[in-house]
């Protein structure tokens, strides 16, 4: 009796995170109206504030000057760009001070002399010598859109926010199997569900195109260095300090990236990322959210990584032991209803890489498709492992960044070709 | 709040700084604290007035027509009973049958009224199981009616023109008479609505899609049939939803109706009787059954067969809906908006045609669509074009407006061209003259059909007999009986193992159960009465070469209490067989 009751509820609690969770993927897709609402304000306006854009770059000789050539050309006149090289770190060193000869005064280099070094110190490092009234970052590997910047200039004055986040989406969704998947996380996290956080005011923020007036960066003491999941720490900061968030995406806007080069390399940086969620969470600042309901958003949200982990696995074990067992058809009918929003949000995932291939003019093949349904199972698998590691490290001490490499396969046009970023090894799990 | 954060001040500000941080209190006072659920409420029944008004007016109109008389008129049906019946094992014994269930319907249908049942405790009183059921019913209809309303609404028709179709659909005698049955047809139709009413979301929201889904998967668990207004639900959805978020529209459809309608084989499967095999019913043997190998009812067009006796049946009853609905399927897939409707029509209309099994209460999926076609099409012809497209409500309109900074007001529509006032002129005479026309001759003939279902006593044969033997017959006979009696015999003290026994259950023209069958394996000889109603008698007619030994068992019987005449007579009749007791196959002597 007391094994069903706990069923019963486990089976319950894990249809409504599966069932919120898919909601809330689908925040975008709610009505036309909402849809509409999530792009990048159109007016022909003259941009009227400055910028100063920070690129951190760690190990990044083989991507940074293609990245800096590009953000040096952006079509807004009041910017620059200062990049923050470790102390450590000669090559790229010498790859940011040639580039930077071309574009004296506009793009700076600043030397990051701290140890360990990580993303949120160099951060920090930059912020005393911004000008601009905005401060902006993006990453050594982005590919950002040269129309961006006006528009954010747009979007900030429309909004009247503090801080507006602009739209980022891994592109090589036909290098391997998992990162298909991957891509399609971002093209949900940016096209949709940061919209619905930026609505109910709590959001962790994403690590680059995001942009916040310099004095309130200033103001609240810029980054925690500490923090593994720095950027989503800054925007539960800013949050709980009454921030307004605009968020806006466009594909034709949104900044390119790749996705990390080998399946180590997507469980190194998940767990970063699940640890960071995890340290935000007990740093407690989201607690002092004014509302009940941005509360239990936070909860959920910081949460989410261990919970999705938890139901990824679950389901499959709960249907697979219910028939085994035998178990009574009621009973056996019930361990399918957490499977019912899981099959629905794949069905969904099927529904988005169409029309991701539609926005970003690709053509997916049916071999995509079955990557995306074989594929589910064996991710989920990736991501609890994440999680699992990243409690571990956590509760151990161990707070190292263990920095994802950057190979540039996202450069390679639209449709890439799909051996540039698939390392051997990933091939046979393929 | 903020001074107890362990986070840096904000620096102090010359005056004129432009940035600043709002402070905690103000959010608060600023989010918008939402209208509550009883002003939304109100601003909802406001801006709603004159439709909540009218569709009050009509529920009372037709819940008065409906309910007049339903309890026995018309007579009741083997059909009623059995769904009566296996609502009765649901609630009484926790089964699905009260006969071995063998996937003949889905049973969402008979779970719904089992509910209805167990709520109103409705086997508890006297009045008997089908008037029991048809109480809901009721319900169901007027639920159905209000649910059409709102379709038509949804697709574009005036007040006055969805009000009409709401007429149509219930007043017919046909519709009256087939409405006020136990029929799972019945309890579909609203599902089949409500997913049509989702699909057609004014503003596109997502949840309607996936609800609408949600519905229609419920239609198929109540009726398998409704699967062929699939297409027009799709064409719905296709034809109404914006086109910017129509792929996710169409994915939670579907995915919302495939993942409640696999329940059913899901639960097949795990009771290992989705294929055949071994000596088990099978899902799978069931659609075989009811697809192919189940007897056919002959063609529509040949006098002699079982289809056009059932055709010929709907058309005593009313000719004048079903008639005017297929003249104006036609013409309406002119209009955009009425091309599902169309469809939903058309695509059943064409089964009927098709020479295979034809149940009787297939019609009741007719109904609501012919109204909605001639409602629709009158209302086509009488406005201008233009006013035909759906408009999107003001404050919504009003919002995406405000959202996306278009200007406040939109812009004015084109006035209607001119040469379109002589081409009016000529349509709304039409219309007129069609009303006119109706009124005179039409309306004169559903009035005179109404009174006789809402006067008739049908069904009083029945409930006499039933009391009778309550009565006179010892609690130990066995009796052969249509099942719309199986449930208040058994509720009154005779045995369901075997003491009353649906005359189906005897042969397998219409059932793949064998359990009864091989129990008593000398057929009639088993037996201390049958039950003639004109159930059975209609049964005979319907499969001219089967139940034999249900044939055998009247002839070998005579009369001993006759209710009612003519085709309503009910006789219950002693069996008399040669020799000694026979004892069943399970070896108990019968007394």
């Amino acid at each position: 009796m007391l094994f069903l009751v706990c069923f019963l509820v486990a089976s319950l609690a894990m249809t409504a995170i599966a069932a919120a969770t898919l909601w809330w993927m689908l925040h975008a897709w709610r009505t036309p109206t909402t849809l509409e609402a999530t792009g990048f304000p159109v007016r022909g306006e003259e941009p009227r504030l400055s910028f100063s854009l920070i690129v951190p770059a760690r190990h990044e000789e083989a991507v940074l000057a293609a990245t800096l050539e590009r953000i040096m050309r952006l079509d807004h006149p009041d910017y620059e760009v200062l990049v923050v090289v470790g102390h450590d770190d000669p090559g790229t060193h010498e790859v940011a001070m040639k580039t930077a000869e071309s574009w004296p005064g506009r793009l700076r280099v600043v030397v990051d002399h701290n140890v360990p070094k990580n993303k949120p110190k160099a951060l920090n490092t930059a912020l005393p010598h911004c000008r601009g009234e905005v401060v902006g970052v993006f990453d050594a590997e982005d590919e950002v859109d040269p129309r961006l910047l006006r528009q954010v200039d747009a979007a900030f004055r429309r909004s009247g926010a503090q801080v507006v986040q602009g739209g980022v989406q891994l592109m090589n969704f036909s290098s391997s199997w998992y990162s298909l998947r991957n891509c399609l996380e971002y093209f949900f996290w940016f096209r949709s569900r940061l919209h619905l956080h930026a609505i109910h005011r709590f959001i962790p923020l994403g690590g680059n195109t995001v942009f916040v007036l310099s004095d309130i960066l200033r103001a609240v003491g810029g980054w925690d260095p500490e923090c593994l999941a720095e950027d989503c720490e800054l925007g539960v900061r800013l949050s709980a300090l009454g921030a307004v968030v605009e968020v806006a995406y466009d594909p034709e806007l949104a900044t390119r990236e790749e996705t990390p080069d080998s399946v180590g390399a997507l469980f190194k940086q998940r767990t970063r990322w699940n640890q960071g969620f995890f340290q935000v969470w007990r740093k407690g600042v989201w607690r002092r959210l004014p509302r009940r309901r941005q509360r239990w958003l936070a909860r959920y949200t910081l949460a989410m990584p261990f919970l999705q982990a938890f139901t990824g696995l679950a389901i499959p074990a709960s249907v697979v032991s219910m028939i085994t067992f035998d178990a009574p058809l009621a009973l056996a009918l019930l361990s399918f209803l957490p499977a019912v929003p899981t099959l629905a949000t794949l069905s969904f995932e099927v529904a988005g890489l169409r029309e991701f291939c539609r926005l970003y003019y690709c053509r997916p093949r049916v071999r995509d498709y079955v990557r995306l349904i074989l594929g589910t199972f064996p991710y989920q698998v990736i991501l609890a492992g994440a999680a699992v590691r990243a409690l571990v490290r956590e509760l151990a001490g161990a707070r190292g960044w263990e920095k994802t490499t950057h190979v540039g396969a996202h450069r390679h046009s639209a449709v890439i070709d799909a051996e540039v970023a698939r390392p051997a090894s990933v091939q046979g799990a393929a | 709040m903020i001074t107890d954060l362990e986070l840096p001040r904000l620096a102090p500000r010359p005056p004129g700084a432009r940035h600043e941080l709002p402070n905690l209190a103000t959010i608060e006072a600023s989010l918008p604290s939402g209208p509550t659920l009883r002003s939304r409420l109100g601003a909802w029944a406001s801006s709603h007035r004159s439709s909540l008004l009218l569709l009050a007016g009509l529920l009372v109109v037709v819940g008065v027509v409906h309910a007049w008389g339903m309890a026995t008129s018309p007579g009741p049906s083997d059909d009623e009973g059995t769904y009566m019946a296996q609502a009765w094992a649901v609630q009484r014994t926790g089964q699905l049958a009260h006969y071995t269930y063998w996937y003949d319907h889905p049973p969402l249908g008979w779970l719904a009224i089992a509910a209805w049942t167990w709520v109103t405790r409705a086997f508890d009183g006297g009045v008997g199981a089908v008037a029991e059921g048809r109480e809901l019913m009721l319900l169901v209809q007027l639920a159905s009616c209000a649910l059409l309303y709102l379709l038509g609404r949804r697709i574009g028709l005036h007040r006055v023109a969805a009000a009409a179709a709401v007429l149509l659909f219930a007043l017919t005698p046909l519709g009256l008479s087939y409405h006020r049955m136990v029929l799972l047809d019945n309890l579909a139709i609203p599902w089949v609505l409500a997913a049509l009413v989702l699909v057609s979301s004014p503003t596109s929201k997502l949840w309607a899609y996936a609800g609408g889904g949600a519905c229609f998967a419920a239609a198929l668990m109540t009726k398998e049939t409704t699967l062929l207004l699939l297409p027009a639900v799709v064409a719905q959805l296709w034809s109404r939803c914006d086109r910017r978020t129509r792929r996710f529209c169409l994915t939670a459809f579907a995915s919302s109706l495939v993942l409640t309608a696999v329940a059913y084989p899901l639960a097949a499967l795990l009771k290992g009787e989705l294929l055949p095999g071994g000596d088990h019913v099978s899902l799978f043997e069931a659609i075989r059954f009811q697809l192919f190998t189940r007897p056919s009812s002959g063609s529509v067009l040949d006098a002699t067969q079982p289809a056009h006796r059932i055709v010929s049946t709907w058309l005593d009853l009313d000719p004048w809906l079903l008639g005017a609905g297929l003249v104006a399927l036609v013409p309406s897939l002119w209009f955009r908006s009425l091309r599902p409707m169309a469809l939903a029509l058309g695509i059943p209309a064409l089964m009927v045609m098709r020479e295979g099994y034809l149940p009787g209460p297939l019609v009741i999926g007719f109904l609501p669509f012919a109204a909605l076609l001639v409602a629709g099409l009158g209302n086509a012809l009488w406005l201008p074009p233009r006013r035909m497209a759906p408009r999107e409500h003001p404050a919504l309109e009003a919002r995406r407006r405000a959202v996306l900074s278009l200007p406040s007001t939109p812009a004015a529509q084109p006035p209607p061209l001119r040469r379109h006032l002589v081409d009016l002129t000529v349509r709304r005479a039409a219309v007129l003259v069609t009303v006119v026309l109706a009124g005179v001759f039409v309306a004169p003939q559903w009035a005179l059909g109404d009174r006789r279902l809402m006067t008739a006593t049908t069904g009083a044969p029945v409930a006499q007999a039933t009391r009778w033997i309550d009565a006179n017959v010892s609690r130990d006979s066995r009796l052969l009986v249509d099942d719309t009696m199986w449930v208040d015999l058994v509720e009154r003290g005779f045995s369901r193992d075997l003491g009353v026994v649906w005359f189906h259950k005897l042969d397998f023209s219409a059932n793949l159960d064998p359990s009864v069958a091989e129990r008593l394996p000398d057929g009639w000889r088993h037996f201390d009465y049958v039950v003639a109603t004109p159930v059975i008698q209609g049964g005979l007619a319907d499969l001219p070469t089967g139940l034999g030994e249900v044939r055998k068992a009247l002839d070998n019987s005579r009369t001993v209490a006759a209710f009612g005449s003519g085709a309503d007579r009910v006789e219950v009749r002693r069996v008399a067989r040669p020799g000694p007791p026979i004892p069943d196959a399970a070896g108990a002597p019968v007394p």
